[in-house]
């Protein structure tokens, strides 16, 4: 994973609610440091977590 | 008269979450007359599912657990009640509403092509954030709400005899909602973050099979 796109996500999942948990089927429910360090080690739910914000954030952007 | 079936293993935080707000599913099933028949907990078993499914033939299942790219689980992810180019045949000319993650992926697909008149259930995983402190009402959470609630009002619908296509156009008309919701300038801090799995949730909502089909 980029380094940029690394600390983008991470940014952005810090600034998530505390005391919250996400529920990702059947890998489990993981807290918001959990998601985090998914990312900081690149692991797939790292990556899936990196797809969701790009998706999220291209939506903003118009053709 | 019209059958309905509904699956709550109800063995973890997320689909703890999901019986608890399917009981209004539940009870609207019933005011219509419809013969709902929940299988909750440790009943919801390959056998006891695969058996009711055969004997009472159901027109309407609502599947809520997990799942995976080509199969849906019941009580504990290793029982496995329904999976593709096994038993996905018995979903014959049913209207399947599949709260589970990424079984319409495959799973939905082959059902289809064996006669499943319609799948609608995510393609992709389903991503719920959670504030724990509400596990005793979770219809309380805010942060679960946001991506459960669009769920309930496709079931709903399907109850109340729109097309899969209506409903599915309700649904997604519920998630902009609440992402209008978290773009607001006045929203909660508790859903700060929240709207990117939403609009995953959205976008990973998928129809297979006959979108004219009613329950």
């Amino acid at each position: 994973m980029n380094k940029d796109l690394k600390d983008l996500v991470i940014a952005r999942l810090d600034n998530l609610p505390r005391g919250i948990k996400i529920s990702i089927g059947s890998a489990g429910s993981l807290t918001k440091d959990e998601l985090i360090k998914n990312v900081e080690k690149e692991t797939p739910i790292g990556e899936k977590i990196a797809q969701i914000q790009l998706a999220y954030i291209h939506s903003f952007i118009k053709d | 008269m019209s059958r309905i079936l509904i699956t709550n293993p109800a063995h973890d935080d997320a689909t703890r979450y999901l019986f608890q707000y399917s009981k209004p599913i539940i009870s609207l099933a019933k005011s219509k007359g419809y013969d709902v028949k929940e299988f909750s907990f440790g009943e919801v078993k390959k056998n006891e599912i695969e058996s009711f499914i055969l004997k009472q033939n159901p027109k309407l299942i609502i599947f809520h657990g997990h799942g995976s790219n080509d199969s849906i689980s019941g009580f504990e992810k290793n029982e496995i009640i329904i999976k593709s180019e096994v038993n996905d045949h018995i979903l014959k000319d049913k209207i399947i509403h599949s709260i589970t993650c990424s079984s319409a992926a495959i799973l939905g697909k082959t059902a289809v092509k064996k006669g499943c008149d319609a799948f609608i259930g995510f393609n992709d995983e389903f991503w719920c954030p959670y504030n724990p402190t509400y596990m005793s009402n979770p219809e309380n959470d805010i942060l679960a709400k946001c991506n459960i609630e669009p769920l309930m009002v496709l079931s709903q619908c399907l109850i109340k005899n729109n097309t899969v296509k209506e409903s599915y156009k309700r649904s997604r008309d519920c998630f902009k909602k609440w992402l209008d919701f978290c773009h607001r300038s006045d929203a909660p801090p508790e859903v700060d973050g929240v709207a990117q799995f939403i609009f995953w949730n959205m976008t990973h909502q998928e129809i297979i099979g006959n979108e004219n089909g009613k329950f």
